[in-house]
């Protein structure tokens, strides 16, 4: 890795240097620091205003630019999460200067430029929109992180992420301000530096539960900061594809100077605390204390004694899993030429003996600048993502599910054993289910400028992602290999089996916008652009089966005695052109209109374009002569109205038919078979947005507040109306039916309340909530009751999506149980609404305290609450008769008969609220003494993850999803690991 | 400007014109409707009508047999667990998925009679391919009729056995008068067999209808034409786990979850088999699979063998001819001659009883020479209705819970929702 990135990085610098050397003028030399702390700003890049001479700074926000002509006298440094600061000088012809600078932070910096949603003028003063945007390269400085989900954790208000599972390598579920479709998905649609990339799984043989993401391919050390735009207001110009919101990873680039090596190595570990798991409980009968063969564990105890057991402590249960990551990057260019360069290796295991995540991966980013008018640059990515997922969740020869519903002391036929009612943790760990992505994300862009009132840009790019999945059990005698059914497509496995998957998704993007700008009046400026944008998107999936294997250690599809094969295709495209109008009066008003129209290949055959139009206005009111409030140094108001689409499926519009087989005495042959019933009037969901809200900065910088309303509403949200199986058809076809709304408000407090020399301290306050109702099915159906369980969730018109409904006993008038004739309870006919199933409100504090310049202690506190979770796993440890609640003398008995009773959910649908540690970090800038001449700087961070849960939710941790991380709406709380802690330690060295 | 404007307008105009083109996409896995009525597809169209109906009937011996009496389960699942229990709703999965079949089943025997209609032309009335989506169509609706308290045809209202069983008869006539005119235009021996393979699987499926309408002398009719040797089976393989005979799954050794119900249980009768010694279900409580019964190719009255992926079923035969005509006799002499023998099979001493006991004997008889073929709900249904309830009833083999009412598949909540007749 090394060696690549070396060759690679001489090889620029060797062009750098002599870029360098034919530079002739003057020299400024200067350094760049934090206003409030003086620290250095180590990401922050200088300009000569008015030419093209910059650079980056060093890890001592120091810099030196040569080649400065004589007529320059301003020069301007610019970073993320800063305002820009300038600085003038004066230089006579081959002289020196030294400049400092001296920056503002802010999070609401007028003059950064956004990237994402924004054609015109896209300094955030100009966006009458809100944009999240998260400094990766800092999050990086405070954070150890395994993923792209670490990274936005608690960090931007509106985006709830909604983990899957403890497990390492599983994808969470992202959704911006709340669900807006029930059925087109509510993902936002993902970029990598505006190439359209996929988010969906690497396409892993299913473990009942827990699905891969590809967006775990991406290195989180080569990102430079995340945008976030949320809904369809700041969304339209990314057309039928972008009403749940968009999110933009801008990865990092060379700056002129010289070149930079960060190597950065992390190590660490991950466990599941045992006062997070539970305590089976059985209770000493006549019958087992008799039976000392299936239950030794009551041999001489009495009856009535209870005996208990904490589930999945056994040796070989779990494991505290290791992690190590290794990573290089080299940036550096001149005024003309800049690369970044990186590589990264990480293994990271899991709690589950056979789970792993690895990833190894290689970046080039690379920009010319031939001249003033035209640059190009290329970035590419390559990444290799390596997966192996336990059996888990809602399979019976599942480990956690075995072990929490064991009777303690019971000693169950092999493959289970004692304290395991399906299958021992040896057996369990056997379970081989491994995929490999190969990722290739290639992408350019070339921007040329042809006329100082005419700007053009062209993105082409691509994203080709190759998997290969497999599945793999040995040759086993019967009985010995318990995967044999639903774990392995119902076939019996007994003489081995092997299953391989090929999935292969290619993404293409081709974008062009152009600008012009013109100067209308004297204080009116006109930026008129248009723009076309075309996507495709194609999936296929290869599979092949072999049974019969014929010996150990065979993994070959054409050494099986069987095979069988099975394929899936599908095919998207759509093509949207866009005008955009945006005036600017004074630099202070902005006003913007837009207007996007798309056609696509998955819209019916009676639709041919849609259009969506966007309104917004920017006005940064504090640059009124007459703007005067105390404390106030800037403030804008916003205020945008937008509409975008989410599309049907690739071929949700098309009635077809299938071909199937018959089995006949002679053989099997091809047979006819009903497909899709399809709809010809299908067309994209439409969501309608408007959001108003300000910026302002206070105190001279020291506080910032950034406060948003939204109100969002879906209509003709695709709802799935079921076929009646009486046509032949079954399942369901989709129709344009329904109406959804989301509204809320996010708010983002920060500031940095002390401020020494010697001693800072910057705290984030970060508050969102979200109002989700389902207004409309657009027909007179009955509320969808669907759960994976029990009947515990619903669309009802009126309630949040997927809102949690529980059945409860029945009871008397008098309060007391009602009690069938046989003793037994009975389930009442009403349902109780409980609460929506995600949080609906957010709260994240973070804080960091700067220490001697050098020392770096940060904590992340995540609330979410509002939001109600099935306990699944007490669910059925009480129906087993295995909880305390069940076995407890004192018990109330009526309410042990209701917790057993199968079909009651009211007693484990409980209230999810929670308070998470989420980070605790130390970071400690080493003092490199006589090693400078080595490296400019070297930091070790200690860092823990998950440390500390407050709940009353009755389960270990509220936040997973036995329905994995792409689930969209499903959730509950069984067999998956639940979120683990993991301590890291990290050296990073720059030179 | 200018320039700047021309393009804004030469895109807008381009959007208008619709670059189809560029949006073009394939679908290879898929048949387009239009296509289906070209004569080259004639096969693909019959082979979908018998493999729908293969998948449906094996899916419905074994569900039917866990809503009759002769398996329950051991299931983790709810929707499995509530259905086995006899105590589900109309959006339970396992109802819906033999409903779904069996709809899918005789839909498509219904299209496909409109399509060889159009492929075949004039030739449609002597056509095998005609003949044989008539008879597994009338099947589906005869299965539908036995199993469901009522079910709708394409969208129609909800329709009452009595109408399904109907409809399946004149569906077998139908079979029978084209299946004989093909016969009779043919004098290759294999074209002849098949034509009166089929006359004869519509003969079983037309008397087992007319049986359960009540009509024992138009049942006694067309059985009476069945040869006693004939047997029709449903096939299945290895080829996908949709070809698979569905009762392997529940009842392999390995981890099962079907027991053979306790009704069946220490009989001694090698026709209803269950595995010698318990194994443990899902929920890991005791249960015996059944293993091959009488009615599965493969069966051995002396050796105990497993239900396999690959085991055939006889769906239509000449025994079932002879119970059917037994039953319309009555508590005769012959029927009697006709008990005995069945006992013989299963290792019983012969008995002599008349009247209402030979009848209920016979029922015995019958109950376990067709033991997982599919019959026994049918058949409880209309002992039900004549009077005598031999539904499981009390406590459930294996939970803690206790049987409920149900005594049929019901209409599931898909159907309901998209058919305007509910």
């Amino acid at each position: 890795l090394r060696a690549w990135l070396s060759v690679a990085a001489i090889g620029i610098g060797a062009v750098v240097t002599a870029g360098t050397a034919a530079a002739q003028g003057g020299t400024i030399t200067g350094r760049v620091t934090d206003a409030a702390s003086g620290n250095p700003v180590v990401n922050a890049q200088v300009m000569v205003v008015g030419t093209s001479i910059g650079t980056a700074v060093d890890s001592d926000g120091r810099f030196r630019l040569t080649g400065v002509p004589s007529s320059a006298r301003q020069v301007r440094a610019r970073s993320i999460g800063y305002q820009p600061a300038t600085a003038t000088f004066s230089l006579a012809t081959g002289g020196t200067a030294n400049v400092n600078l001296f920056m503002t932070a802010s999070a609401t910096s007028l003059e950064s430029v956004v990237i994402t949603g924004a054609v015109g003028d896209t300094r955030r003063r100009a966006i009458g929109n809100a944009v999240s945007t998260v400094a990766a390269s800092e999050v990086m400085e405070k954070q150890i992180v395994s993923n792209i989900t670490d990274v936005l954790q608690a960090k931007t208000p509106g985006l709830t992420l909604i983990p899957g599972s403890g497990q390492v390598g599983t994808a969470s579920n992202y959704r911006l301000r709340g669900a807006g479709s029930l059925y087109a998905g509510n993902t936002p649609t993902i970029y990598v530096d505006g190439i359209r990339v996929s988010g969906r799984s690497q396409g892993n043989f299913t473990v009942f539960g827990q699905e891969t993401s590809s967006l775990d391919a991406i290195n989180p050390n080569d990102i430079e900061s995340i945008e976030v735009i949320k809904g369809p207001a700041a969304a339209t110009l990314y057309g039928a594809e972008a009403a749940a919101g968009v999110i933009q990873v801008i990865t990092k680039r060379g700056a002129p100077g010289k070149i930079r090596w960060e190597g950065r190595y992390e190590i660490g570990s991950t466990r599941w605390d045992d006062d997070l798991k539970p305590v089976n409980y059985g209770v000493a009968t006549a019958a087992r204390i008799a039976d000392t063969v299936n239950f030794p564990g009551y041999k001489g105890l009495q009856v009535g004694d209870i005996i208990s057991h904490r589930a999945m402590t056994e040796p070989n249960a779990l494991r505290t899993g290791g992690a190590q990551k290794f990573s290089l990057s080299a940036s550096g260019g001149t005024d003309r030429y800049s690369f970044f360069v990186s590589g990264v290796q990480s293994k990271e295991e899991g709690v589950n003996l056979n789970n792993f995540a690895n990833l190894g991966g290689l970046r080039g980013n690379f920009s010319f600048v031939p001249s003033d008018k035209l640059n190009f640059s290329t970035n590419i990515d390559y990444s290799r993502h390596h997966v192996r997922l336990p059996l888990n969740d809602n399979i019976a020869f599942g480990l956690i599910i075995s072990s929490y519903l064991a009777i303690p002391g019971r000693r169950y036929a092999y493959p289970a054993g004692l304290n395991h009612s399906q299958i021992l943790p040896e057996v369990a760990n056997t379970y081989d289910n491994q995929t490999r992505a190969d990722r290739f994300i290639i992408g350019t862009t070339t921007e040329y400028r042809p006329f100082k009132w005419l700007s053009n840009r062209l993105r082409v790019g691509l994203d080709y992602n190759v998997g290969r999945a497999e599945l793999y059990f040995p040759p086993q005698p019967a009985g010995l290999n318990p995967f044999s059914a639903r774990a392995s497509f119902e076939i019996d496995n007994t003489k081995g089996f092997l299953a391989q998957g090929r999935p292969i998704n290619q993404d293409l993007t081709f974008n062009y916008d152009a600008t012009a700008t013109h100067d209308l009046s004297s204080s009116l400026v006109s930026n008129a652009s248009v723009g076309v944008q075309y996507l495709s998107t194609i999936f296929r999936r290869t599979d092949s089966f072999g049974q019969d294997l014929g010996a150990t250690g065979i993994r070959s599809i054409g050494s099986a005695a069987v095979t069988t094969s099975d394929e899936d295709f599908s095919e998207q495209k759509s093509l949207g052109f866009y005008a955009q109008e945006q005036l600017a009066w004074n630099d202070k008003l902005f006003v913007t209109g837009a207007v996007r129209v798309d056609n696509n290949s998955a819209f019916g055959s009676e639709l041919n374009r849609v259009f969506y139009p966007k309104a917004s206005v920017s006005y940064v009111i504090s640059e009124e002569p007459y703007f005067r409030v105390p404390y106030v140094d800037n403030l804008r108001l916003r205020l945008a109205w937008g509409q975008a689409g989410n599309s049907p499926g690739p071929f949700d519009a098309l009635q077809s038919y299938t071909t199937s087989v018959v089995t006949y005495a002679a053989g099997t042959q091809s047979a006819l078979r009903y497909g899709s019933f399809g709809n010809p009037n299908l067309k994209p969901e439409r969501g309608t947005e408007i959001e108003t809200g300000f910026e302002a900065g206070m105190f001279n910088g020291r506080m910032n507040l950034d406060l948003t309303y939204y109100n969002k509403r879906t209509k003709d949200a695709l709802l799935p109306v079921s076929v009646s199986p009486s046509t032949g058809f079954a399942g369901t076809r989709l129709e344009n039916l329904g109406t959804i709304s989301n509204s809320g408000i996010e708010m983002v407090l920060s500031g940095v309340p002390i401020q020494r020399k010697s001693l800072a301290l910057e705290t984030t306050l970060s508050l969102s909530t979200n109002h989700n109702e389902l207004v409309s099915f657009g027909d007179d159906r009955a509320p969808i009751i669907f759960g994976s369980y029990a009947p515990s969730q619903r669309y009802q018109e009126g309630y949040p999506l997927a809102g949690m409904w529980a059945q409860r006993v029945k009871y008397n008038a008098d309060g007391s149980l009602f009690k069938l004739p046989n003793g037994q309870p009975q389930i009442d006919t009403a349902s109780i609404f409980m609460g929506p199933s995600v949080p609906t409100r957010e709260m994240s504090f973070s804080g960091t305290l700067r220490l001697f310049d050098r020392i770096r202690v940060y904590g992340l506190l995540d609330r979410k609450t509002g939001h109600y979770q099935f306990n699944v796993k007490d669910w059925r440890r009480d129906r087993a008769g295995l909880s305390w609640e069940t076995v407890n003398p004192a018990a109330d008995p009526d309410e042990v008969l209701a917790r057993k009773l199968a079909s009651q959910t009211y007693f484990h649908i409980q209230p999810a609220d929670f308070t998470k540690l989420r980070d605790l970090s130390v970071s400690l800038d080493l003092p490199m003494g006589g090693l400078k001449r080595y490296a400019d700087r070297a930091t070790i961070t200690a860092a823990g993850h998950n440390l500390a849960i407050w709940t009353k939710y009755g389960g270990a941790d509220p936040e997973l999803n036995f329905n994995g991380g792409t689930s969209t709406f499903n959730r509950n709380d069984s067999w998956t690991v639940p979120m683990t802690k993991r301590y890291s330690l990290s050296l990073s060295v720059n030179f | 400007m200018r320039a700047l404007k021309g393009f804004l307008a030469g895109a807008l105009i381009i959007s208008a014109a619709a670059c189809n083109d560029l949006l073009d996409v394939s679908d290879p896995g898929s048949i387009q409707g239009g296509q289906l009525t070209d004569p080259a597809l004639e096969n693909l169209v019959v082979n979908g009508v018998i493999g729908e109906f293969q998948v449906a009937y094996g899916s419905y011996a074994f569900w039917s047999a866990v809503l009759a009496d002769e398996l329950f389960t051991d299931h983790t699942n709810v929707a499995v667990r509530e259905f086995s229990l006899h105590n589900f709703v109309d959006l339970n999965d396992t109802n819906e998925g033999v409903y779904v079949n069996l709809q899918r089943t005789r839909q498509s025997a219904d299209d496909a009679v409109d399509r060889l209609r159009t492929m075949l032309g004039a030739g449609f009335n002597t056509s095998i391919s005609a003949a044989r989506v008539y008879a597994y169509g009338a099947y589906a609706y005869t299965l539908l009729a036995e199993g469901f308290c009522d079910a709708p045809v394409n969208l129609s209202a909800p329709l009452p056995p009595e109408e399904l069983f109907r409809r399946g008869i004149a569906r077998f006539d139908t079979a029978i008068t084209i299946a004989t005119a093909y016969r009779s235009s043919q004098t290759v021996p294999a074209n002849v067999a098949a034509a009166t393979d089929i006359i004869n699987m519509a003969n079983v499926g037309a008397a087992r209808a007319a049986l359960k309408l009540g009509d024992l002398a138009k049942a006694k009719a067309y059985a009476s034409l069945v040869p006693a040797s004939y047997e029709k089976l449903a096939l299945y393989s290895s080829n996908s786990v949709r070809e698979n005979n569905a009762l392997n799954r529940p009842a392999r050794t390995a981890d099962p979850y079907a027991g053979v119900h306790p009704t069946y249980l220490g009989l001694n009768d090698p026709r209803v088999p269950a595995l010698a010694t318990s194994r443990p279900g899902l929920n890991s409580n005791p249960i015996f699979p059944p293993q091959r019964p009488m009615n599965y190719v493969g069966w051995s009255p002396t050796t105990v063998q497993t239900i396999d992926i690959t085991t055939n079923i006889k769906f239509a035969t000449g025994l079932e001819a002879q119970y059917i005509i037994a039953e319309a006799d009555g508590a005769t002499a012959s029927t009697l001659s006709f008990v005995n023998a069945r006992r013989a099979v299963g290792n019983q001493a012969p008995v002599n009883l008349t009247g209402a006991a030979l009848i209920a004997e016979l029922r015995n008889q019958r109950a376990r020479d067709f033991f997982l073929t599919g019959q026994r709900l049918g058949d409880l249904r209309r002992y039900l209705k004549a009077g005598v309830d031999m539904f499981p009833k009390g406590k459930y083999p294996v939970f803690t819970d206790f049987y409920g009412d149900k005594t049929c598949f019901i209409v599931p909540l898909s159907e309901k929702a998209g058919n305007p007749n509910y």
